[in-house]
């Protein structure tokens, strides 16, 4: 049995025991979703001043990808502790387990599907040919944060302390990426954003998604953040692995 | 044939302020190394048998682990020329409490590498091994502990490869069921296939073994004929 497939079975396994007691399993998270949404987006509409029909898509899109890769950074850090015992009695390679977490992070995100579609007809928004290229936005943002959770998984492994540091960070990444305000907001200071590696992962979605004009230099940017953060990741386990055994 | 030149294991020991990010970069920490194995050399033919003997915390686990591929060697060769291995150390390992027995089949043989067409024949094989009938569609958490031992006792037992490390499980569960066990690794291990056993029961040692390592201390004491193995062992720990 190849990794990949392995990494897939084990995935379904582990969503199917998180939420064994509900009959609606991972749904819980997408109906909580859809509640935030609908709160924030009826209560920024008011503070902003915006159109409904403008902000809630803006909104709801930004909030499905930004916990979509909140959830899969901030988890990556419990990947040692939560399979410990695999760890420390089998064989087998480190990137199975970090494949097998971003896998689960990705089947949660499409059960989101639903607010998406919901967001899509309620809105009228029409949808265009260049919507086939989602496929590729996930599959890209999906190795992004794969190399990005390999990188969290080893150093939060050594360093216990990291995941209080990352959960801070990404708070603070959430209020300065544009996902509950938008990017005109700042007038002059526009270019800002720009620097922001977030807001181009979830600008590739919401432009596909909700027509906006896509951005090349969005694309780009992602593709180059993935190949440093392949050669990070790959500096990092030349570090840690062969002791990373006795930190976990 | 598996191969260990001078092969040492080293651990950091590993204190709180180690583990922290903060107190690294204000602080430059040297790591301290303990010893787990040292300077262990050994040649283990296919087909062989092999029981490792020792006190608790002698290596022996490590040992199997360092061959399993779960530990790299510090320093030294490890050499495999086959690297069709199973290693059985803690059962629980791989299990969920909250799935279902049939699920924990399915689970636990992701992590042993068992395929999953061959996994489809070899399902009702492993059910009808454990014995546990239709009790495998319950939760795992319910299972009384005999029954918990029998099922993950059993998904080990069919996905065993040409080199098997056991480390102190065979003699788990009822006496019915071990004696089972030990049947089943009788007619199933025959010449070509290599084990490494490590357990403190002399007996169940005899019953697969013919060559024996006494390890003390993260070394290797003596590695030869079983018998006067357990011998240099029982003296040399002082136990007779």
């Amino acid at each position: 049995m190849n990794n990949f497939k392995k990494a897939f079975q084990l995935a379904k396994l582990d969503i199917k025991e998180r939420y064994i007691r509900s009959i609606i399993g991972p749904f819980w998270i997408t109906i909580s979703m859809l509640l935030t949404i609908i709160c924030l987006g009826v209560v920024f509409n008011f503070l902003f001043k915006q159109s409904l029909e403008d902000f809630f898509p803006y909104l709801g899109i930004g909030l499905i990808f930004w916990s979509y890769i909140n959830s899969t950074i901030l988890e990556a850090c419990k990947i040692g502790q939560e399979n410990r015992g695999n760890f420390k009695n089998y064989n087998i390679n480190y990137d199975f387990y970090i494949a097998k977490h971003v896998i689960k992070q990705t089947f949660v995100l499409f059960h989101h599907l639903v607010i998406i579609l919901l967001i899509i007809f309620w809105f009228n928004i029409k949808i265009e040919p260049k919507i086939i290229l989602i496929s590729i936005s996930l599959i890209s943002s999906s190795v992004l944060l794969f190399y990005l959770s390999k990188i969290v998984f080893y150093l939060s492994t050594r360093f216990n302390d990291l995941e209080q540091i990352i959960m801070s960070l990404l708070t603070f990444s959430f209020y300065l990426t544009p996902i509950i305000w938008k990017k005109k907001f700042l007038s002059e200071y526009q270019y800002l954003v720009d620097y922001n590696p977030f807001y181009h992962i979830i600008h590739i979605f919401r432009s596909l998604l909700l027509n906006e004009p896509m951005y090349l230099k969005s694309l780009v940017i992602v593709i180059a953040m993935t190949l440093v953060l392949i050669l990070v990741s790959k500096i990092v386990e030349m570090k840690l692995k062969k002791q990373l055994i006795f930190w976990i | 044939m598996i191969s260990l030149r001078n092969v040492s294991l080293l651990a950091p020991i590993i204190n709180y302020e180690q583990r922290s990010l903060k107190k690294n970069i204000i602080k430059n920490f040297e790591l301290k190394n303990k010893v787990l194995l040292k300077d262990i050399s050994l040649e283990i033919m296919k087909g062989e048998k092999i029981a490792i003997i020792g006190k608790n915390g002698s290596g022996k686990s490590t040992l199997l682990k360092l061959i399993g591929g779960v530990y790299k060697p510090t320093k030294g060769k490890l050499l495999m020329k086959e690297d069709n291995i199973s290693l059985i150390s803690e059962l629980s390992a791989g299990i969920s409490e909250n799935l279902t027995g049939y699920d924990n089949i399915l689970l636990k043989s992701i992590y042993l590498d068992l395929d999953l067409n061959e996994k489809k024949k070899q399902l009702h094989k492993i059910i009808k091994f454990s014995g546990l009938g239709e009790n495998i569609y319950k939760v795992f958490k319910n299972y009384s502990d005999g029954m918990k031992i029998r099922l993950l006792l059993s998904i080990s037992l069919f996905s065993l490869k040409n080199i098997l490390l056991i480390d102190e499980i065979i003699g788990a569960g009822d006496l019915k069921f071990s004696k089972k066990t030990i049947k089943f690794l009788n007619s199933n291990y025959n010449k070509d296939k290599t084990m490494i056993l490590a357990s403190h029961d002399i007996n169940l040692l005899k019953m697969f073994c013919d060559k024996g390592i006494y390890m003390k201390d993260g070394q290797i004491k003596f590695f030869g004929e079983l018998n006067l193995c357990y011998k240099k062992y029982l003296k040399s720990e002082s136990l007779i």
